[in-house]
């Protein structure tokens, strides 16, 4: 309209040369207006440098940010200023969680189910059919087969806190982080030394026995914790119906024995400078759930797992300014897995074969982090890890070797261009060696950016774009299914959030909009599942919302709730589908109550709905679950009773595999 | 209206409505509460009499602030490092452990640190080093300024007591900001 009106010479009937005129006229002012409005208000404004050159009295009349505000300048990177959820330390105790797999069931956008995909559980987050990038302590730890992660084999016992980033994460979390972040910080031994002991029962001989002690002397700290948990299973809901292939009320295959001990012994060196080592030997025995309403190929159990694992750690600061944190690991997990026939079925008694896998991993990362003057903070560091896999489909063949090499390279730095308005730039630079069998040689950029940005003294806003990328699993390159030629996937995400406190900071609330799009999304073909080889087929796009509240009804009273929705969509040649498991609503609620008598309480609500059956095309049942936790404590001990799905309903995640039922659980534990 | 005077009102209505929003907080005058407390630090430090000895050390490894506290609080307090108290250039030492507590100058105990506060403060106890934290229970287990907030600005409090006891003497002018406690009947008499 503009163009057109001004090859003619006017604007809206006004000569042109004079709009022109008043156009600058009023660009003008905006500016002069805008200079001048800011800069009268800078003068109000306090940067860094002001509030270190006023004196006490002039710094006492500033007023603060209240407690539990939003503070972007102290933001240290883009995760920061993300919304991560975390799952802490507290959170596990009120949820009776045994096992990792149990802590994350009820985060927002994020899926876990037990008994698909040959694993005890799965966890999907935001609609990607894959799992997410994992770390503990900065050690990736998923196995390099088929990209899976022993989440109930991995022991909650050590964990102080798990983050989980959803979204375009910062660079500085390394390769593979297309389908999201779980990072697990473990515990260290903090001043004055301290033991815990717990013990707790529940149907079906499910018993746990944990120990835990660490503590502070002299220039060590030191953490120490072992625990042994077993169970011949879950119930099934009352409402489950038997079916030939589940005929008992305990769900079959859900049994397992597992022990675990694990260690963090650290010393101070010097003022700025620590070294730790941290160890840990983790064993289990489970069984591989089967579908529940139709016959399986294979009855399977994992006979033997054992995982073992050494880091060193080490951190300091150079030249007064760098901070450097380094990590040299060795990850060694062996897996034993025993193939049954179906002879006699449903019970499965001859060993068909025992198929072997093992992994050798040995890594290390380093990561430099330094201000450059007030507003700029810079981060690089690298992440590099060689898997050496062993594998064997039963005991007469050979053994199948395959050395894989991943490397990451990272750049990140973020700018404070106003008090209220940070950018943060990254890139990761990955590349990946496969086998020289299939000599494979893939690399990836991965730019990303953020913008962090507080409008209004209570309210932070968030855009946020970062393109990731997931190198292919050996299954996928090297099985009999397998396609050396495979490459990576790919994919851009975008998201935008919204943050705001209300009511003298008691009510939090945030909102999150997400999209991905996914390319070259490696897989076989829906319709030719069993003979086709893997291949970079298809496009994945998914989108939905994350609402969330929380809530200080009181000092000892707090309530918080989330809604995620999540709708998944694949284009295979040119045909768009949804895929099981992705596209749902979820709400969760939870409620926190602390007595001042020694009292606690914890009930916890989710519902969730729209689950897909791709096979059926049909939504599969709605679900509603209630969890609670009461516990007593008096002087050093705290008995507690807990129950999950306290209504008992029955209830599945994926189809085919139905989750527990309504289980009481009580226990008892001791601080000396 | 004249038409140039609509668009100049509607871009100064649009100019001014951005720089609110750019700069409600200065509005406000407010700040990040973490990083005036690093700034109020940095000015106990300069109303301290260390002893001799220690002021010597100071000559050779200038003056240590240890903090102790999450990584959002570490990397607040980063930012009073390399400022100058009086000769002394400021070292910061993020702490975790109690066993990094020797050569400590200043102690920033966040609430966030986690850290038994009886069991740091008795490891430094009787050693010249100012204490500063953030509860009332700080002061209480021999803490010597702790702050507070009153009306949504920083107010601190002094264990006199426990300043005498690690062998600091305090300037009459910050104890004149300071809510003071643990003074003999013969300093009240004063």
């Amino acid at each position: 309209m503009y163009l057109s009106d001004r090859s003619t010479g006017f604007i809206n009937g006004t000569p042109f040369h004079e709009e022109v005129s008043m156009f600058k006229k009023s660009f003008i002012t905006l500016l002069i207006t805008l200079s001048a409005v800011t800069s009268s208000l800078a003068a109000e404004k306090f940067s860094d440098e002001d509030l270190f050159n006023m004196d006490l009295q002039e710094l006492m009349k500033i007023e603060i940010f209240a407690m539990g505000e939003v503070q972007p300048r102290t933001t240290t990177s883009m995760d920061e200023s993300t919304r991560i959820f975390e799952v802490t330390a507290q959170d596990i105790a009120s949820q009776n969680a045994r096992t990792i797999g149990d802590a994350l069931r009820f985060v927002p956008g994020l899926f876990l189910s037990r008994g698909m995909e040959g694993s005890s559980a799965v966890v999907f987050i935001r609609g990607a059919k894959k799992t997410p990038l994992v770390m503990i302590d900065n050690r990736p730890v998923a196995e390099p087969q088929q990209g899976l992660v022993a989440w109930d084999q991995f022991p909650i016992d050590n964990v102080a806190k798990i983050k989980i980033i959803k979204g375009p994460s910062s660079a500085a979390y390394g390769a593979n982080s297309l389908n999201g972040v779980i990072n697990i910080i473990t515990k260290k031994g903090k001043g004055k030394p301290n033991s815990h002991i717990q013990y707790q029962e529940s149907a079906n001989s499910t018993k746990d026995i944990w120990a835990e002690s660490g503590g502070e002397a002299g220039l060590w700290n030191y953490y120490i914790t072992a625990s042994y948990r077993r169970s011949d299973g879950f119930d099934l809901s009352d409402d489950f119906h038997q079916t030939p292939w589940q005929t008992s009320s305990i769900r079959r295959e859900s049994d397992y024995e597992r022990k675990n001990i694990s260690m963090n012994l650290g010393r101070d060196i010097g003022a700025d400078s620590s070294v730790a080592v941290l160890a840990g030997l983790y064993r289990s025995a489970d069984g591989i759930m089967p579908f529940a309403d139709k016959p399986t190929f294979y009855h399977r159990r994992w006979q033997d797992w054992q995982r073992g694992f050494l880091d060193l750690t080490g951190k300091t600061i150079l030249f007064n300014k760098i901070n450097v944190r380094g990590k040299f690991y060795y990850d060694q997990f062996s897996n034993e897995m025993i193939f049954f026939k179906q002879k006699n079925f449903p019970e499965y008694q001859f060993i068909d074969r025992i198929s072997d896998f093992d992994n050798a991993t040995i890594g290390g990362n380093i990561h430099l982090n330094w201000l450059c003057g007030e507003n700029l903070k810079m981060d690089v560091g690298s992440y590099i890890k060689n898997n050496m896999i062993s594998t064997r489909l039963n005991e007469h063949e050979q053994w199948q070797e395959e050395d894989l090499t991943t490397i990451d390279f990272f750049i990140e730095s973020r700018w404070s261009l106003l008090d209220n308005l940070d950018v943060t730039l990254g890139l990761n630079y990955d590349t990946f060696t496969g086998t020289e069998e299939s000599n494979n040689h893939l690399s990836s950029w991965n730019p990303r950016f953020f913008i962090h940005y507080q409008p209004l003294k209570k309210t932070t806003m968030h855009i946020a774009y970062g393109r990731k990328s997931r190198f292919p699993v050996t299954r996928e390159l090297e099985s009999e299914n397998g396609n050396p030629s495979n490459s990576e996937v790919h994919g851009d995400l975008y998201e935008i959030g919204l943050q705001q406190l209300l009511w003298q900071d008691c009510l939090s609330l945030g909102f999150i909009v997400f999209q991905t799009n996914t390319d070259d999304v490696i897989s076989r073909d829906y319709n030719n599942w069993w003979t086709t080889k893997y291949e970079n087929r298809y496009e994945q796009h998914y989108h939905g919302i994350e609402l969330s509240a929380s809530a200080r009804i009181t000092d000892r009273l707090n309530l918080s709730a989330d809604y995620s929705y999540t709708d998944t969509r694949v284009v295979d040649d040119g045909e768009e589908f949804r895929l099981n498991e992705t596209t749902y609503h979820q709400i969760n609620g939870r409620l926190n109550y602390i007595s001042d008598f020694g009292m606690a309480g914890f009930i916890q609500l989710a519902y969730s709905s729209g689950l897909y059956d791709f096979e059926t095309d049909k939504d599969l049942d709605d679900f509603t679950l209630i969890n609670a936790k009461l516990t007593y404590s008096y002087k050093q001990f705290t008995p507690f009773l807990a129950v999950e799905n306290l209504l008992d309903e029955n209830y599945v995640r994926s189809v085919g595999y139905p989750q527990a039922g309504r289980t009481f659980t009580i226990g008892i534990s001791a601080n000396f | 209206m004249n038409k140039c005077h609509f668009h100049n009102v509607v871009l100064l209505t649009m100019a001014f409505l951005f720089a609110s929003c750019l700069n409600c907080n200065a509005l406000a005058e407010s700040a990040d509460e973490h990083l005036i407390k690093a700034a109020m630090v940095r000015n106990f430090a300069r109303f301290m009499e260390w002893p001799e000895k220690t002021i010597t050390e100071m000559e050779e490894k200038d003056l240590q602030l240890c903090v102790m506290g999450d990584d959002t609080v570490e990397q607040t307090f980063r930012k009073v490092r390399g400022k100058k108290v009086g000769n002394h250039t400021i070292v910061l030492r993020e702490i975790d452990t109690i066993g990094g507590l020797q050569g400590c100058n200043l102690l920033f105990v966040d609430v966030s640190a986690g850290t038994d506060l009886e069991e740091t403060l008795h490891t430094i106890q009787e050693s010249p080093v100012l204490t500063i934290g953030e509860t009332e229970e700080f002061t209480q287990a021999g803490g010597i300024i702790t702050f507070f907030n009153e009306s949504n600005r920083i107010r601190f409090q002094i264990n006199l007591k426990a300043a005498q006891k690690a062998g600091l003497k305090i300037s009459s002018r910050l104890l004149q900001l300071a809510v003071v406690i643990g003074q003999s009947s013969r300093e009240h008499d004063k």
